[in-house]
């Protein structure tokens, strides 16, 4: 576990998402992929959004990235509302402070551009004042930081492995000297060893610059490595939002509980850690048409009359444990 | 400092190193493929005798008008090749003088339905859902609706039946299908990640068109343009041989095979000069472009 560092303070938040909505409208209905949705991001910490698909992170971190637009509800980074201004009438120096890795590395650099042109062109938007020479030494600068060599730079994406091409992304995002990633599962189409070259790669440079993450992912393993807080979202919605500890030491919501018993474990050591009772059942349901009351419920074994009625808050149950359940929500 | 900037002297000649490099690996793919090699040196050696006419061929005056009624119709043998007319012309010769109008006439076509319809095609792909994307398609669409022949004979028919007019002719027709090819490429790369990474970085739309999709859509624009090439001068040998394109004596290839068709198969020497010699330009222009597709499609 990753201890939260010294600039972290939780007063101060540098993104804030409010009653977030996004609706798709489809042949068949309108999917209801992040259905108001609130969270903080505090500066300089790793927040993690975890959920099966189609439980709407992607959808989520991608409002905030600009890709899509809130249909309702907002997004505020430094108090500019950025959740109506889709990514290409967003002004420079926010794109410069909110860059992305994508999931795929093979996809998110440029068949075509090497190594040394994919990074120049960051530098060279955000940079303009820099003549060949300077974008140069601070390609190289880059480079030796992230952990490759001037032997990478004119090499064609299809030339190099994974993680090294995830390593050129991240170089790519950190050469506008961001504040903010958004690390869209960034290590879920990589092997093993690359992806712990990715993730201490991740560490140090939150450690170096002070970085704030967003952390999408399903690999709990990755989420337990590097993050400080976890929001756990089911069907567009929030359902737990707490430290990492704390989920992981005492998840309070049965989603929750049911994630993280499914992880799949090699020795009986590890699979003691791990909360029982809850096993993994049933498929995410529809988007388009979700369960009334609470959205779990349909696979939920805890599940009382009162679920199907009621939508169950989000609410504070330890201090900085917020969860949405009826079984912790009886004294209201 | 001054030992840093030579290690960046060093670097951006390292530069040069890999992209001659590449150019090396593109040039194997290329030759690995015997026919793609046949394809080159047939297309090279009909470029050089095209340019060159006037010196390759033994009678350039009969190219053009040119009438000596005591060699007309002299079958094949070792002074005229492929025979002579009905004017006493060299066939050889006018064969000759009919590739570098051919060559004359798909470099111009070429040099205007290539960049016209690439850059309308990735703005209307670009920008697909949007006015854009709807004013040139349905615009392209005209085009495409009426056959490609009979647009260009009835473009022809109303202009001056000329060679210019029967460039018109084929270019118009003509660059639709590349707008068309290009949009449906780029309208599928402009989702893809990388393309959002470069928005994401604050890249132009304008610099995201021009420098990170077309790169990728290069490949095969032009291997068709190659083997589009070939279909060029069909149809502008079908116009001129239906009379509408190249008037006599203009040594064009169809409009000798019209002129000298008449004379089949008595005189049966006159056609097989310009019908060979159209195959000859459409095959070796077919090779060259299947050699550009495996250049690309091994990257």
């Amino acid at each position: 576990m990753h201890e939260p560092h010294e600039a972290m303070l939780y007063d101060q938040v540098l993104l804030k998402v409010e009653h977030l909505k996004r609706y798709f409208n489809t042949p068949k209905g309108t999917v209801k992929a992040v259905d108001d949705v609130s969270f903080n991001v505090i500066k300089g910490e790793t927040l993690a959004l975890v959920g099966e698909s189609g439980s709407g992170k992607t959808t989520t971190a991608n409002v905030i990235l600009g890709r899509y637009t809130a249909t309702d509800g907002s997004v505020f980074y430094k108090d500019v509302e950025i959740g109506s201004m889709p990514l290409t009438k967003r002004p420079l120096w926010l794109r410069r402070e909110i860059q992305v890795v994508f999931q795929d590395p093979a996809t998110s650099l440029n068949p075509k551009k090497t190594v040394k042109d994919i990074i120049e062109t960051a530098i060279r938007i955000h940079y303009p004042k820099l003549n060949k020479y300077e974008r140069m030494e601070r390609l190289l600068e880059l480079l030796d930081y992230i952990g490759l060599t001037e032997d990478h730079l004119f090499k064609l994406p299809r030339e190099l492995g994974g993680g090294e091409k995830q390593l050129v992304a991240l170089a790519r995002a950190l050469a506008t000297n961001p504040t903010h990633l958004i690390l869209d599962e960034p290590t879920s189409s990589l092997d093993v060893s690359a992806q712990s070259r990715i993730l201490s790669t991740l560490l140090k440079i939150q450690k170096d610059r002070g970085l704030t993450y967003i952390l999408i992912t399903h690999d709990l393993a990755v989420v337990k490595n590097i993050s400080h807080r976890i929001n756990v979202m089911y069907l567009g919605k929030i359902v737990e939002t707490a430290p990492v500890d704390d989920i992981f030491g005492e998840p309070l919501h049965p989603y929750t509980q049911m994630l993280l018993s499914s992880i799949p474990t090699i020795s009986e050591e590890e699979s003691k850690m791990l909360p029982k009772g809850v096993e993994s059942r049933g498929e995410i349901p529809s988007a388009i048409d979700p369960p009334s009351g609470c959205r779990f419920r349909t696979r939920c074994p805890f599940v009382m009359d009162v679920c199907s009625k009621e939508e169950p808050p989000l609410k504070e149950v330890v201090t900085r444990h917020f969860v949405a359940c009826h079984l912790h929500n009886k004294n209201v | 400092m001054s030992n840093t900037s030579k290690d960046l002297i060093f670097v951006l000649k390292k530069e040069k190193e890999m992209k001659r490099e590449r150019l090396k690996r593109a040039w194997f793919r290329f030759k690995r493929s015997k026919l793609a090699l046949t394809g080159l040196i047939l297309f090279s050696a009909l470029l050089v005798m095209a340019v060159f006419a006037e010196s390759v061929t033994p009678y350039p005056k009969h190219a053009e008008t040119y009438v000596n009624f005591k060699m007309r119709f002299h079958p094949p043998d070792l002074n005229h090749l492929l025979g002579t007319d009905h004017l006493g012309r060299d066939i050889l010769t006018r064969v000759i003088f009919g590739f570098r109008l051919a060559f004359i006439m798909i470099g111009i076509v070429i040099s205007i339905v290539l960049p016209v319809g690439t850059v309308l095609g990735l703005v209307a792909g670009y920008y697909k859902g949007r006015w854009p994307d709807y004013a040139v398609m349905r615009f392209a669409d005209v085009f495409v609706s009426i056959p490609p022949l009979i647009l260009a004979l009835s473009i022809c028919a109303i202009l001056e039946p000329n060679i210019v007019n029967a460039m018109i002719a084929v270019t118009l027709m003509w660059w639709p299908w590349y707008t068309r090819m290009v949009y449906s490429m780029t309208s599928a790369i402009r989702d893809e990640p990388y393309v959002w990474a470069a928005r994401a970085l604050g890249v132009r739309d304008v610099s995201i068109m021009f420098k990170e999709i077309l790169p990728n859509i290069l490949g095969p624009v032009l291997t068709k343009a190659t083997l589009d090439a070939a279909w060029v001068i069909l149809i502008g040998s079908a116009i001129s041989f239906l009379g509408l394109g190249a008037q006599p004596p203009t040594p064009d290839l169809g409009t000798m095979v019209s002129e000298y068709m008449v004379y089949f198969p008595r005189y049966w020497w006159m056609i097989i000069g310009p019908t060979l010699g159209i195959a000859v330009l459409i095959m070796a222009f077919n090779l060259l472009g299947d050699g550009l597709r495996e250049v690309f499609a091994g990257e």
